[in-house]
């Protein structure tokens, strides 16, 4: 277990070694200039202070051992867009869009594992067509117009719920909504079929000739099997989550990583896009790391070597 | 000859049994009629301004209201399937062109190619799906043809994944090796042997890219990543509705049921080829999940 672990986190820094790496000299090769962008409508002279300042004038090849003798020493570089250092700016924002992300898996679990069981217990009923209704109508909504017809309906028209900024929990139920929306709607779906399929297997018709109870049978022995393959696909839809937490960060004014991003893009301030990059792969895959000891904790005849 | 029509009744009988399959690909039709005819439907250019109309509510001259602008919102939408339907089409096809045959060449051949092919994929699976869209775009510049470059960059890797995992389950088939010992060459074997069997499961996966598409390509113009206004594209127009939500949320509305109507177009479809194509799952319940 020990040395798996290992294994997998030196996997993950090399896998974000070469991600930021590649991020590094592609949005040096991308269009833009963050020098003349910095210096605004200013004089040459300016734009070369500028360059300067931010260090572009050396070649890309000293740029890139200077970047990577940073990041060795923890060191991110500075922000060209506010001046302080990549690592503060991150952590800064770390809060915001953590709350985001763990409310959303909160709800995830709690809307779509039950929301799945129900329709597997009663396949072809009128609340399975319903629940699945709203499955396929949630994966097929912009993450970003549900979140504003969240807007329209509770901040404007009933006034329950402040309509963006992050100041608190009462202020992270939209924001979480539109980004679980998806996550839930794929877990309700997986959790039906998988359970689906466990509830046809032998050993459960066993169990309950055995005497146990209903609801002993349906949990204990039913959901447990069927969890597994939902573990897998809960690691694998993270992305999205990080993904689309982007743009409800962006719609929310919830002041996370994703805006932070959009706004480095925008200034193509060049050290924080790489910051941002290494937390959103390095998150991502330790997210993935985290599903697969969950996998062998819910599965016994999981032992990894 | 009888034996043929005896397949086709077969077949629409199944279509049918699908309604899923039915539905979405009448969505699917009427949206691509709108992006052919779209020009001669719309009422007005996207561009044409009438400042003494702005902000308008539906009503009957501009059965979806008006913008900030004035500029009739059910022209805009039509002309933006345009740009929509042009981008995934572009995008899923070349996409689907890049993807399947390095999956398929893959999964047959094995050896150094394979070990390569797993190693890209998976490093560019590494990135969460948006951030990747945002990275590339970021990258191969903003604009019409960076946005398609972006598309394909996210979306050839799980294509190809799928194609070269179907393939590589096939190489031992017994079929696969009677072909081989009959001197089949390699092309004769991926084009008549595998591909058939793998197009099923290609085509369900390509329907589901295609509704992404439509999904990525709005979210990265709502966050002005995209085409730049006034381009009439969905996301561009649903970033200038939102500062406009408190006093006209029409805007937003009808775009965003423009939008999730097309992409509901494309999950249908996917899902009932799925049920379709898998006859294990065909005795469970309602054919919409």
């Amino acid at each position: 277990m020990f040395k798996f672990i290992v294994f997998r986190i030196l996997s993950v820094l090399v896998t974000v070694y070469i991600a930021m790496t590649t991020v590094f000299f592609g949005i040096r090769l991308a269009p833009g200039d963050p020098a003349q962008l910095l210096a605004g409508q200013q004089t040459q002279e300016d734009v070369k202070r500028a360059r300067q300042f931010l260090g572009l004038d050396a070649p890309i090849y000293i740029q890139y051992l200077k970047f990577l003798r940073g990041v060795i020493r923890g060191d991110l570089g500075v922000s060209a867009l506010t001046r302080r250092s990549v690592s503060e700016e991150i952590v800064r924002c770390i809060p915001a869009t953590f709350t985001l992300l763990a409310a959303s898996m909160v709800l995830t679990a709690v809307l779509g594992v039950p929301a799945g069981v129900v329709c597997a217990l009663m396949p072809g009923t009128v609340w399975d067509f319903l629940i699945m209704l709203l499955v396929v109508g949630a994966l097929s909504v912009p993450n970003f117009w549900l979140g504003m017809l969240m807007i329209e309906l509770f901040s404007v028209r009933l006034g329950w719920l402040p309509s963006f900024g992050f100041s608190g929990l009462k202020t992270a139920i939209m924001p979480a909504i539109a980004v679980a929306a998806r996550q839930v709607a794929v877990t309700t779906r997986m959790t039906r079929v998988s359970m689906l399929e466990v509830l046809g297997e032998d050993y459960l018709k066993v169990a309950l000739a055995k005497g146990l109870g209903t609801w002993s049978v349906v949990l204990k022995h039913g959901l447990r099997n069927a969890l597994l393959p939902v573990i897998t696909s809960l690691g694998l839809q993270a992305g999205f989550l990080l993904g689309g937490s982007i743009v409800i960060e962006v719609l929310f004014a919830w002041p996370g990583i994703g805006q932070l991003l959009i706004n480095a893009i925008t200034m193509r301030d060049y050290n924080l896009i790489q910051g941002i990059t290494i937390v959103y792969v390095g998150g991502f895959l330790l997210i993935m790391l985290f599903m697969d000891l969950c996998y062998a904790l819910v599965d016994p005849r999981i032992h990894y070597e | 000859m009888n034996k043929k029509i005896m397949h086709h009744k077969r077949l629409m009988y199944k279509l049918l049994k699908y309604k899923s399959i039915i539905i979405g690909g009448l969505i699917l039709l009427a949206y691509i009629f709108l992006v052919t005819f779209g020009p001669l439907i719309a009422s007005q250019g996207p561009d044409e301004q009438n400042l003494l109309a702005t902000l308008q509510p539906p009503s009957r001259i501009h059965p979806f209201g008006t913008d900030e602008l004035g500029r009739d919102m059910l022209s805009r939408l039509i002309h933006g399937a345009r740009y929509s339907f042009l981008i995934t089409l572009v995008s899923v096809a070349a996409a689907a062109f890049i993807g399947i045959p390095t999956g398929l060449i893959a999964g047959y051949k094995g050896g150094v190619l394979e070990a390569m092919l797993v190693r890209i994929v998976d490093f560019i699976l590494t990135f969460p799906p948006l951030v990747l869209a945002i990275l590339a775009v970021t990258i191969f510049g903003f604009g019409l043809r960076g946005l398609i470059l972006a598309i394909i960059v996210s979306f050839f890797p799980t294509i190809a994944r799928l194609a070269y995992i179907v393939t590589r389950s096939m190489r031992e088939r017994d079929f696969i090796l009677a072909a081989q010992a009959l001197g089949a060459g390699d092309l004769r074997i991926l084009l008549h042997h595998i591909f058939p069997n793998i197009a099923g499961p290609l085509l369900v996966e390509i329907s589901l890219r295609a509704g992404q598409a439509v999904l990525t390509t709005t979210a990265l113009g709502f966050l002005g990543l995209g085409v730049a206004p006034p381009t009439p594209e969905w996301g561009v127009i649903m970033a200038r509705g939102k500062d406009f939500l408190f006093i006209a949320p029409h805007i937003v509305m009808t775009t965003g049921i423009v939008i999730s109507l097309s992409v509901l177009g494309f999950n249908l479809f996917a899902d009932g080829l799925r049920d379709m194509l898998d006859p294990k799952m065909r005795r469970i319940g309602w054919r919409l999940g």
